[in-house]
C-alpha cells in the first residue's frame, strides 16, 4: 500500500514535471517561437568557414526569421554576419572568397546585395519586382547569374471603358488563358516566364540573356571558362502540357546563342560542369507515367556525348548534384526514413559519405537536410535528431563534427518523447514496413495511453526519426503517437513506392496504418479505447478514407485532404502531372476508377467525429475538397468542425502561431472525445 | 423562394433587401469631347445612365405612392437607392429619402401619416420614419445589423422586425499564452459546426438567428421578442387587435439540414408565447392577417422533394383552424400577395408565359385578371418579376415595362394601367434599341411548344442573315420574357440576334412544364432550345454558320451541356455553371438542397447519376471554344465548378480563358462596369472564334 502511494507520488512528479519548478518541463506551444535551426549551409572555398542561414521564430512577427552566420571549421568563430532587419537567404561565396552575394526580402521587396568580408560592407546591386533564383558567380568572380520571372502579355480580350477621374470603379475582370494558371504558393499567377540574367558583381544593369514564351531556371552552372551557362529547361511546343520533360541546354553569354545539349524522352536537370570543365553531370529521370521514378546521376562530355548513368541500381531519387572533386560527384538520396550525403565516381564506384543529415522542417519529421561541397572534398551539413532540430556540421579529412548548439539553451531543458524505430508486418500481404513511435514524457513501461497515428503526406515522401514539433507536443498532452512509411513512402526503392500506383487511397495503405496501430496495441503500448488519427495533404486524404473504412478511432483530424479527385485534379495546380502520373487517364473517361479512390465514396459509413483543417487560399488541395468533406459529415449528422486558416496556402503551418494551432485545435478535438481522462489541471 | 435559388441573387434581392448600400451622387455621366452628336448606339457605357423603379408601396388612401429608385452611379460604380413619392393624381413626384445614403423599403403608417424605411444615412442601415407633413426624419434605432421586415402595427404606435442576433463562435482550445504586447501573429483560424455556413451575397455567415424585435413608433428601446437557436423571419403580420405577429420559421430539430421546410407560427407580444399554425411537410410562409382580422392568407406547397413546385395561395382562420388551398384548380406560382380591403378577395402576382401579371382570387377560388405588364427583376437580362401593393381602395401601384423599357412606377385604378415615371427618357430617345419579337416552335422531342423572344440588332433589314447568340435563362426554374435586358442589348447592339427562350423546366407554363426536368437536369430541355434556335434559322434571321451559346448558373449548365452534345456553335461562353453536380451538392451554399432534390439523393449513394447529368461527363466530345466567366467570390456555383471545366477545356486542348469577376458573387453584374466589361468580354470572344478554329497541334489526341 505505501509502495503503491509512493509510486503515484512518483508518477504525478514526473507527469505533471514543473509544478515546484521555476519552468515547464513540458514542451509546449510557447516553445515554439524558441526554436531555432541551420539551413542552406556554404562551405568557404578555402573549405575554413562556413556560413550559413539561421532560422527562428520571431514572436512579434510571429514568422520565421532568417538571418545569416559564420562560424570557423573547428565550430570556433560562430557569430551573425548578416542579421539586420530582413529574410536573408541564398548566400553565395564569391570564388576568392572575398565576397558574399545574397539576397535579402524586406518589406515584399527583395534586393540583390554583394557582402564585401573584409571591410564589412555591403553593396544593393539592384532590388526586383519579382525575387530572383538561381544565383551563382561567374568562375572569375566578374558577373552573378540568376533567373528571374519576367512578365509577358497575355493576349487582351477586351479593352475597358475609362472610369472618371475620382470614380471607384470595381476592380476589373481578369482573364486567365493558359494551362498553368495558379500555383499553390502564388495563387493565380500573372503570366511570366523565367529567363535567365547576368549582371557585373560590382552592380549595374542585369541582362536577360535567354527569352521566349519557356520557364528556363533551376540550377545554372557556368563553364569553367565563363563562357557559358548550363541549364535545364523544357523548350517544346506544348510544354505546358507536359509534366516529364526538360532538356539541358547551353547559353553562351556573350552571343546569347543556344545550344541544346540532350533531347532523352524525360527529365535531365540540374547540370553542373565539372571542376575542370571536360564533363556535365545531371540528375535524369524518365518519363515513364508511373507515380515514383528513380532518378539517377548521370554524366556527359561537356558536348552532350557519351551520356552514362552512373547511378543504375541505387533506386532511389537522386538530388542536390554537387562536384566534390574533379572525378567525383556529391548528391542527396532517402533511405529508410533518412536522408543521406552519396558520392560517385565518373567511373560509377558509389560509397555514402554522410548518413543523416535533416532537420529543416521542424513541424513534422520530414525527411530533409542540405548540404555544401567545397574544394578537397569537404562538406558543410544540417543534421538533427529525432530531439533537435539542425545544426551545422562538416565532414573534412574523414571527421565530422557539430559546428553549433542551436537549441541546447530549450531542449536541454525539456522532458521529450522518447522516438523508437520498430518494424512490423502489413495485414495485407506481409509487407515489411517501418515505422516509429513517440511515447509520452513519463511513459511507464506496462501502461497504455491514448494512440494517435500520423500519417505523412505526398504520398511519395517518408517520415524518419527527426525532430516534430507536432508530435513532441501530442506527445506532451500524454499520447503515444506513432507514425509509418507505408507502401508507397520513398526511400524503399521504386517497388515499394509503386505498390500505390493508382491506389491511392485504397486498402492497402489503409491496412498498413492499421497495422502499425495494432502493433502499438499488441505491444502494449497503446489503449485500444483510446484511438486517433490524424494526417496532413495525402496523410489528410488517408485519414478521411480510413474512417471510411473503419470506426475504430475515437476522433480524426484531417489536415488539407483531398476528398474527391475528380475535382481535385481540375481545381488545384498540380492537375497536369497528377492526371499522367497518378491516373490510367483523365476524369472523364475514368470516373469510377477516381471515385473508387476518393474519400467521398465511403463518407456513407462513417461514425468518427472529424475536424478539417485547411488554408483558405491552398490551391495544392482546395479548400474546396475540406467543404464537401465538412457538408457531407454535416448532411449525417456526423459531429464535424471546419477550420479555416484566412490567408493560408497548403502550408497551413508556416508562421508559428499557425504551426500551434494546428496542435491546439487537434488536441482540443481530440480531447472532447478521449474517454476515461481524468480531469487535467 | 427555393425555386429561385438558381437565378442571381439580385433577383431576389432587389425586392426585399437591396444589398448594396451606397453615398447617393450626382449623376455625371461621361462625355466625350469630341463627340459631335448622340451615339445612337447602346454601349457598356450607358449602364451607368440607368434608373428604374423597384418596390412602389402605395399609401393606405391610394393617393401617394413611395418607391425606391436604383439609379448606377459612375463614380461609385454601385447602383444607389433613393425614395421618391409620387402624387397619383397629378404624377408629380418629389424626393423623399436617400440624399445622404442609401434609403430603401418604405412602408406607410397605418394612417398614411408617417412613412418608415431602412437608411444608411450615417453609415450602417438604421430604421427611420419620417412624417409626410414637413415633419423631419428620424433615426429609431442604433441596430448592430440591418433590419428586415419592417411592419407598423396597426395602432401605429409600433414597428416590428426581424434582425440577426450574433451568436458567438465555436471554440476549440486555446492560444499560447506568451503572445507579447504589440506583436503582430497571423489571424487566428475560423472554425464553423453550421452545416450552412456561408451564403451567396455573404460569404462566411456570421454566427447567429434572425430573430423578431418590435420598437415604439417615436423612438425608444427595441424589445426582442423570439429567443432560440431558429431563424425567425420572412414577413411579419399584426393582429388587427395588435396583440398577435405573424411570422414563419423552420423551429424543427433538424432545421438545419431540411431546405424545404417552414411554418406559420403565431407570437403573443405581451407573453412571448407561440403557436405552431402549420404543419404539413413543407414551407408555409409569407402570411398576411386580413384587412378584418378573421383570417390569415399564406404560402406554400406540399414538399414531394420534387425541384420544382408552383407556390400556392392558402387561407386560414386567425387560430389557425379551416386551412384551404385557393389555388387548387389555377396553375401558376404565387409570387406575392395583398389582401383586398373588403378581406374577401387576395391580390396576387404570377407570370404567365414570360410575362407578370395580377389577378385577384376571390375567397371562393374564382379569378379575375386585373393588370398585366408588369416587370422588374433587375437589369441585366430579361427575367420575369416585379411588385405591387394595393390601397385600400384597390388601387394598385406596380412596378411595369416592356422589352424595351426598363421598370417603372405604374398605377392601375381598374381601367388601364398608366405610367407614372418616366426614368428612361432619355435612354428611349437617344439610344436605337433592338425590337424584341416573340417566336415559338413545337420542340423536336415531343412536339410541345417552346416559347422565345427574338431581340433584333437596332436597324434589323427584313430577309437579313445575322449572327445568332442563344441566351439561355438560369433557374432552370425562372422565365425570359418581353422584359428589358441590358444584355442582350448590348449584344444586339454588336450586330448579333439574341435568341431568349424558355425550355420545359421554364416556370410561367404550368407545374408540370417546369417539372418535365425533375431529376433530369439538364434532358430535353436540349432540344427545346436546339429546335427554337432551328425556328430562328428557318424565319431567315439566323445566319446557321454564325450561331453563338451562353448563359449563366441554369444557363452555364445548359451552355456547357450543349457544347458537349452538338458542334454547330462556333464559340461559346458559360457563366457560372454547375459543372459536376457532387462537387455543386457539397460545396454549395443551401447544402442539403441540390443533390436531395435535383439530382434525388446524396453523392455517395448514387454517384453514376450525378455524374450523368454533369456537363463535365461530356468533356470528351467539346469541340466549341468555351469562355468560362465566374465571379470570384460565388457561393451559390462556387468558382470550383468553373475552374474544374476550365481545366478539363485545356486538357482536352479545346480553346478556353477563364474569367474572373473580382469581388462579385452569384449576382455577376452588380457592379455596372463588371457587367459592362462581361458583355464585352464574351462579344470579344464570339468575334475570336467567328470564323472556326484549327487545333494547333495536329497530333492533339482528341476524339
Amino acid at each position: 500500500m505505501l509502495r503503491f502511494l509512493a509510486s503515484m507520488i512518483l508518477l504525478a512528479g514526473i507527469a505533471v514535471g514543473a509544478t515546484a519548478n521555476d519552468e515547464p518541463r513540458l514542451f509546449s506551444a510557447e516553445d515554439v517561437f524558441e526554436l531555432e535551426w541551420a539551413d542552406e549551409p556554404q562551405i568557404s572555398p578555402d573549405g575554413e568557414q562556413a556560413i550559413y542561414v539561421r532560422r527562428s521564430n520571431d514572436i512579434m512577427s510571429d514568422r520565421t526569421v532568417s538571418r545569416i552566420w559564420i562560424v570557423d571549421r573547428d565550430g570556433g568563430g560562430h557569430e551573425p554576419l548578416l542579421a539586420e532587419n530582413g529574410s536573408y537567404r541564398s548566400p553565395r561565396w564569391s570564388p576568392d572568397g572575398t565576397r558574399i552575394a545574397y539576397m535579402k526580402s524586406l518589406s515584399g521587396r527583395t534586393g540583390l546585395y554583394v557582402h564585401y568580408l573584409e571591410s564589412g560592407r555591403d553593396a544593393l546591386l539592384g532590388t526586383f519586382e519579382e525575387a530572383p533564383s538561381d544565383l551563382i558567380w561567374s568562375p572569375d568572380g566578374a558577373m552573378l547569374a540568376f533567373s528571374m520571372a519576367v512578365k509577358a502579355e497575355s493576349e487582351k480580350l477586351v479593352s475597358a471603358p475609362k472610369a472618371p477621374e475620382g470614380a471607384e470603379w470595381a476592380e476589373a475582370p481578369r482573364v486567365i488563358d493558359r494551362a498553368r494558371y495558379r500555383t499553390n504558393s502564388d495563387g493565380f499567377i500573372d503570366l511570366a516566364y523565367d529567363h535567365i540574367f547576368i549582371m557585373p558583381a560590382e552592380g549595374g544593369t542585369p541582362r536577360q540573356l535567354t527569352s521566349g514564351d519557356f520557364n528556363s531556371s533551376g540550377s545554372l552552372s557556368f563553364t569553367p571558362d565563363g563562357e557559358q551557362i548550363l541549364f535545364s529547361a523544357n523548350r517544346q511546343d506544348g510544354w505546358e502540357l507536359q509534366s516529364r520533360e526538360a532538356n539541358i541546354f547551353a547559353i553562351d553569354v556573350a552571343s546569347g546563342e543556344l545550344s541544346q545539349l540532350t533531347d532523352r524522352p524525360g527529365v535531365e536537370a540540374s547540370p553542373q560542369v565539372s571542376p575542370d570543365g571536360r564533363f556535365v553531370a545531371y540528375l535524369g529521370t524518365s518519363n515513364e507515367r508511373e507515380p515514383f521514378m528513380p532518378t539517377n546521376v548521370f554524366v556527359m562530355e561537356r558536348d552532350g556525348s557519351n551520356i552514362r548513368n552512373l547511378t543504375e541500381g541505387l533506386d532511389r531519387r537522386a538530388g542536390d548534384l554537387q562536384w566534390l572533386s574533379r572525378r567525383e560527384i556529391a548528391y542527396t538520396f532517402q533511405n529508410r526514413g533518412e536522408n543521406n550525403i552519396g558520392v560517385v565516381t565518373t567511373s560509377g564506384d558509389r560509397r555514402v559519405a554522410v548518413q543523416g543529415i535533416g532537420g529543416t522542417t521542424i513541424g513534422r519529421p520530414y525527411v530533409s537536410g542540405a548540404f555544401d561541397a567545397g574544394e578537397g572534398g569537404a562538406l558543410v551539413y544540417t543534421k538533427g535528431s529525432a530531439y533537435r532540430p539542425a545544426d551545422l556540421f562538416s565532414f573534412q579529412s574523414g571527421r565530422n563534427r557539430q559546428l553549433t548548439t542551436l537549441n541546447e539553451d530549450l531542449l536541454a531543458h525539456r522532458d521529450l518523447g522518447d522516438v523508437r524505430s520498430f518494424t512490423y508486418n502489413s495485414s495485407l500481404d506481409g509487407l515489411e514496413i517501418q515505422g516509429w513511435m513517440i511515447t509520452p514524457p513519463g511513459y511507464r513501461q506496462g501502461e497504455t495511453y491514448p494512440l494517435i497515428i500520423e500519417i505523412h503526406g505526398g504520398p511519395h515522401l517518408a517520415y524518419g526519426p527527426h525532430f516534430s514539433d507536432e508530435l513532441q507536443r501530442m506527445a506532451a498532452a500524454g499520447y503515444v503517437v506513432i507514425y509509418d512509411n507505408h507502401r508507397g513512402s520513398i526511400g524503399y526503392g521504386s517497388d515499394f513506392a509503386n505498390l500505390l500506383k493508382y491506389k491511392y487511397s485504397s486498402p492497402d495503405d489503409f491496412a498498413d496504418h492499421m497495422s502499425a496501430v495494432d502493433w502499438a496495441i499488441d505491444n502494449g503500448f497503446a489503449d485500444e479505447d483510446n484511438l486517433f488519427i490524424a494526417g496532413g495533404s495525402a496523410g489528410g486524404i488517408a485519414t478521411a478514407y480510413a474512417i471510411g473504412l473503419t470506426n475504430r478511432f475515437n476522433a480524426a483530424m484531417a489536415a488539407k485532404p483531398v476528398i474527391n479527385w475528380v475535382s481535385k485534379v481540375l481545381t488545384a495546380d498540380s492537375y497536369i502531372g497528377q492526371i499522367a502520373n497518378q491516373f490510367p487517364g483523365p476524369p472523364w473517361e475514368h470516373l469510377d476508377h477516381y471515385w473508387e479512390r476518393s474519400p467521398i465514396s465511403l463518407v456513407g459509413n462513417v461514425d468518427t467525429p472529424t475536424m478539417l483543417i485547411t488554408g483558405e487560399v491552398d490551391y495544392r488541395t482546395p479548400i474546396s475538397e475540406t467543404e464537401q468533406f465538412y457538408q457531407a459529415l454535416q448532411l449525417r449528422g456526423i459531429p464535424s468542425v471546419m477550420v479555416r486558416i484566412p490567408d493560408t496556402n497548403h502550408g497551413i503551418a508556416g508562421r508559428p502561431s499557425l504551426l500551434n494551432a494546428k496542435t491546439d485545435y487537434t488536441l482540443a478535438w481530440f480531447g472532447k472525445y478521449r474517454v476515461g481522462q481524468e480531469e487535467e489541471e | 423562394m427555393l425555386k429561385s435559388l438558381f437565378i442571381a441573387a439580385s433577383v431576389l434581392s432587389l425586392i426585399a433587401t437591396p444589398p448594396l448600400f451606397a453615398q447617393a451622387q450626382p449623376n455625371s455621366a461621361a462625355k466625350a469631347s469630341d463627340q459631335i452628336g448622340p451615339n445612337r448606339t447602346f454601349t457598356g457605357q450607358d449602364l451607368f445612365d440607368l434608373a428604374f423603379a423597384t418596390d412602389p408601396q402605395i399609401s393606405p388612401d391610394g393617393d401617394t405612392i413611395a418607391y425606391v429608385r436604383r439609379q448606377n452611379d459612375i463614380m461609385t460604380d454601385r447602383a444607389v437607392n433613393s425614395i421618391w413619392l409620387i402624387d397619383v393624381e397629378s404624377g408629380e413626384q418629389r424626393p423623399f429619402a436617400g440624399r445622404n445614403g442609401g434609403a430603401f423599403s418604405p412602408r406607410w403608417s397605418p394612417d398614411g401619416s408617417r412613412v418608415a424605411y431602412v437608411s444608411t444615412e450615417g453609415g450602417s442601415a438604421q430604421l427611420w420614419v419620417k412624417w409626410l407633413d414637413g415633419g423631419e426624419a428620424v433615426k429609431l434605432t442604433g441596430l448592430p445589423n440591418s433590419p428586415s421586415g419592417v411592419t407598423w402595427s396597426p395602432d401605429g404606435r409600433s414597428i416590428a422586425y426581424t434582425m440577426l442576433v450574433k451568436d458567438d463562435a465555436p471554440s476549440l482550445g486555446s492560444a499560447p499564452k506568451n503572445r507579447p504586447d504589440g506583436a503582430e501573429w497571423a489571424d487566428a483560424l475560423e472554425i464553423t459546426d453550421l452545416v450552412n455556413f456561408r451564403a451567396d451575397g455573404e460569404g462566411e455567415l456570421t454566427p447567429g438567428f434572425e430573430k423578431i424585435f418590435v420598437v415604439p413608433a417615436t423612438g425608444g428601446a427595441p424589445r426582442q421578442l423570439t429567443f432560440g437557436k431558429y431563424h425567425d423571419g420572412g414577413r411579419l403580420s399584426w393582429s388587427s387587435d395588435g396583440s398577435t405577429i405573424y411570422f414563419s420559421a423552420n423551429r424543427n430539430p433538424d432545421w438545419q439540414t431540411d431546405p424545404v421546410e417552414g411554418d406559420v407560427w403565431a407570437l403573443d407580444i405581451t407573453s412571448l408565447s407561440l403557436t405552431r399554425l402549420t404543419t404539413r411537410d413543407g414551407p408555409d410562409f409569407g402570411a398576411q392577417v386580413s384587412p378584418d382580422g378573421r383570417r390569415i392568407a399564406y404560402l406554400g406547397f406540399d414538399d414531394e422533394g420534387r425541384a420544382y413546385e408552383n407556390t400556392e395561395l392558402y387561407i386560414m382562420d386567425a387560430d389557425g383552424q379551416n386551412q384551404r388551398i385557393l389555388t387548387a384548380d389555377w396553375d401558376f406560382s404565387v409570387d406575392g400577395f395583398g389582401w383586398d380591403s373588403d378581406s374577401r378577395g387576395i391580390y396576387v402576382q404570377y407570370d404567365e408565359r414570360g410575362e407578370t401579371n395580377i389577378a385577384r382570387i376571390a375567397l371562393n377560388g374564382s379569378v379575375r385578371a386585373v393588370t398585366d405588364g408588369v416587370s422588374g427583376s433587375g437589369l441585366d437580362r430579361p427575367y420575369t418579376g416585379g411588385s405591387f401593393s394595393v390601397a385600400s381602395d384597390d388601387t394598385i401601384a406596380f412596378t411595369g415595362g416592356t422589352a424595351t423599357r426598363p421598370p417603372e412606377v405604374k398605377v392601375s385604378t381598374g381601367d388601364e394601367a398608366r405610367y407614372l415615371t418616366n426614368l428612361s427618357a432619355s435612354l428611349m430617345t437617344t439610344k436605337s434599341l433592338g425590337e424584341v419579337r416573340a417566336i415559338s416552335v413545337a420542340s423536336s422531342f415531343d412536339g410541345q411548344e417552346v416559347q422565345g423572344w427574338l431581340t433584333l440588332p437596332p436597324g434589323y433589314r427584313e430577309g437579313a442573315r445575322v449572327p445568332l447568340i442563344l441566351e439561355i435563362h438560369g433557374g432552370p426554374f425562372a422565365a425570359y420574357g418581353p422584359h428589358f435586358s441590358t444584355d442582350n442589348q448590348l449584344y444586339a447592339a454588336a450586330g448579333y440576334a439574341v435568341l431568349s427562350a424558355n425550355p420545359r423546366g421554364s416556370t410561367s407554363y404550368g407545374e408540370g412544364f417546369a417539372q418535365e426536368i425533375d431529376k433530369a437536369y439538364p434532358s430535353q430541355d436540349y432540344d427545346d432550345l436546339m429546335s427554337i434556335v432551328d425556328r430562328v434559322v428557318e424565319l431567315g434571321v439566323a445566319d446557321p454558320d454564325r450561331l453563338f451559346v451562353t448563359g449563366g448558373s441554369g444557363g452555364g449548365v445548359l451552355t456547357s451541356w450543349i457544347v458537349g452534345k452538338t458542334n454547330r456553335f462556333r464559340a461559346a461562353a458559360t457563366q457560372k455553371p454547375v459543372i459536376n453536380w457532387t462537387t455543386q451538392a457539397l460545396t454549395a451554399d443551401g447544402t442539403g438542397y441540390f443533390g436531395q432534390y435535383w439530382v434525388g439523393s446524396r453523392p455517395w449513394e448514387n454517384p453514376q447519376k450525378f455524374w450523368e447529368q454533369s456537363p463535365l461527363s461530356l468533356i470528351g466530345s467539346v469541340e466549341t471554344p468555351t469562355l468560362v466567366v465566374v465571379g470570384s467570390e460565388d457561393y451559390r456555383t462556387p468558382v470550383s465548378e468553373a475552374v474544374q471545366y476550365y481545366s478539363a477545356l485545356q486538357l482536352a486542348g479545346v480553346p478556353t480563358a477563364l474569367v474572373r469577376v473580382p469581388g462579385a458573387s452569384h449576382a455577376l453584374t452588380a457592379r455596372p462596369s463588371q457587367s459592362a466589361a462581361k458583355a464585352s468580354a464574351i462579344l470579344a470572344w464570339f468575334e475570336r472564334y467567328a470564323k472556326g478554329w484549327e487545333p494547333s497541334d495536329p497530333d492533339a489526341d482528341r476524339d
